[in-house]
């Protein structure tokens, strides 16, 4: 079991295309099934036009949001968290459905294969990155042992004493193959000096194409795949501190 | 009665990352009688983020990404996390045992690599997690109440040191 599976994670997927300017409207026309069949899940859909081509789609009643324009499809796990007041008492939190982080990542991949469905006519539109991110809070009991004594070697190595607060990405290049790179993005945000802001942690794995590869429904989704795969072995291994052969 | 987003922040240009700043806010946090207020008022929307603390945090739309870990207190997301890790199987819970006991055993005998070492640390944090989530709450009442009797026993001894 991934280490993220038991805590609020909130999963998504990014695709950067490399469109073909002559398929771009066809590419915007052939969304609208895609709506369509989201329509058909979510009565609330906020649909919002993006600058020439592209829409931005949410639900209050979904737990998840999608960005899709002639440059990227992303789909990314959301949580409404409902406010409500109550007299004399603290205010009461509503919230929705909670989903595991694999539960959310399986209807990630439903949405997928019905975006790719919808655009299989579009022909020449290319990509040259996949994204697999995770986003996570947590109180300081929660962090796993790996994201400790990375903290703690933060400070230690290079700087000799403890992180008290940061606000920090690092990038990581993972494994460079004759057709692609993968490289990790790594974002922790926390102040000690405030405790109850928690501990924020992004992390953003993604594999980069030297040449764009074609948009071909079935492929694409597999390649996909295969990029989750290995995107959350490399999530759990930072989570146990597991970089380590011996 | 309608709910509208507290605040979503928009675009991040140039971002390198995945989301390519093009995203709703991840959790998006709704409060009716703050909505309410500012439609009667025109006040900005007042956000009571904890429950633990009456501090109110004000959350304006223009929140940089930095300021997201702060949109709901860390003991909320800790109930969640909770709810979360009680969707765990018990089959997962008896296979982490079984890993733990084993990995125990052979410490104490043959001892441990470095690598098994890490594993058993991870092992019992996740079981740790699995235990707090089962009875995480009540002893947080229970820790609760006793700090609430210290207070109580201080105060009772104050007062009989006056008189």
């Amino acid at each position: 079991m991934f280490w993220f599976e038991g805590l609020l994670s909130l999963p998504g997927i990014g695709i950067r295309l490399k469109p073909s300017f002559k398929e771009v409207s066809a590419f915007e026309n052939s969304l609208g099934y895609f709506l369509d069949y989201l329509s058909e899940e979510y009565d609330d859909l906020i649909i919002n036009k993006k600058k020439m081509w592209g829409y931005s789609i949410s639900s209050k009643n979904s737990n998840f949001a999608f960005a899709i324009d002639r440059k990227n499809i992303v789909i990314h796990s959301v949580y409404s968290i409902t406010q409500e007041s109550q007299p004399g008492k603290p205010p009461k939190f509503v919230i929705p459905e909670i989903r595991t982080c694999s539960e959310l990542v399986e209807k990630i991949f439903e949405y997928l294969k019905n975006i790719f469905e919808a655009i299989k006519d579009v022909k020449e539109f290319k990509y040259d990155r996949i994204g697999i991110f995770i986003e996570t809070n947590l109180d300081e009991e929660s962090l796993p042992p790996g994201i400790v004594s990375w903290i703690e070697n933060l400070g230690k190595i290079f700087l000799k004493g403890e992180v008290i607060t940061t606000s920090s990405t690092y990038t990581i290049k993972l494994n460079k193959a004759d057709e692609y790179l993968d490289q990790c993005h790594h974002f922790i945000d926390f102040d000690q000096s405030s405790p109850e802001s928690g501990y924020h942690l992004k992390l953003d794995w993604q594999r980069i194409y030297d040449t764009p590869v074609s948009l071909e429904y079935k492929k694409v989704l597999h390649a996909i795949a295969g990029c989750k795969e290995e995107a959350f072995t490399y999530f759990q291994k930072f989570g146990e501190g597991d970089f380590y052969d011996d | 009665m309608t709910t509208e987003p507290v605040f979503q922040y928009s675009s991040r240009d140039g971002s390198i990352d995945s989301l390519e700043g093009e995203l709703d806010r991840k959790i998006r946090l709704y409060d009716r009688k703050a909505l309410d207020l500012e439609k009667e008022t025109g006040e900005p929307r007042t956000l009571f983020a904890s429950e633990r603390d009456d501090k109110p945090e004000k959350l304006t739309a223009e929140e940089p990404f930095a300021s997201l870990r702060r949109d709901i207190s860390v003991y909320r997301i800790k109930d969640i996390n909770r709810l979360i890790t009680r969707k765990i199987s018990p089959k997962v819970k008896q296979d982490l045992t079984e890993e733990r006991n084993l990995l125990a055993r052979k410490k104490f005998g043959d001892g441990l690599s470095n690598k098994e070492e890490r594993r058993l640390a991870y092992v019992r944090w996740q079981l740790d997690r699995i235990d707090d989530a089962e009875d995480g709450e009540m002893l947080d009442y229970l820790d609760k109440v006793a700090d609430e009797h210290e207070k109580f026993a201080k105060e009772i001894s104050t007062f009989l040191n006056k008189l």
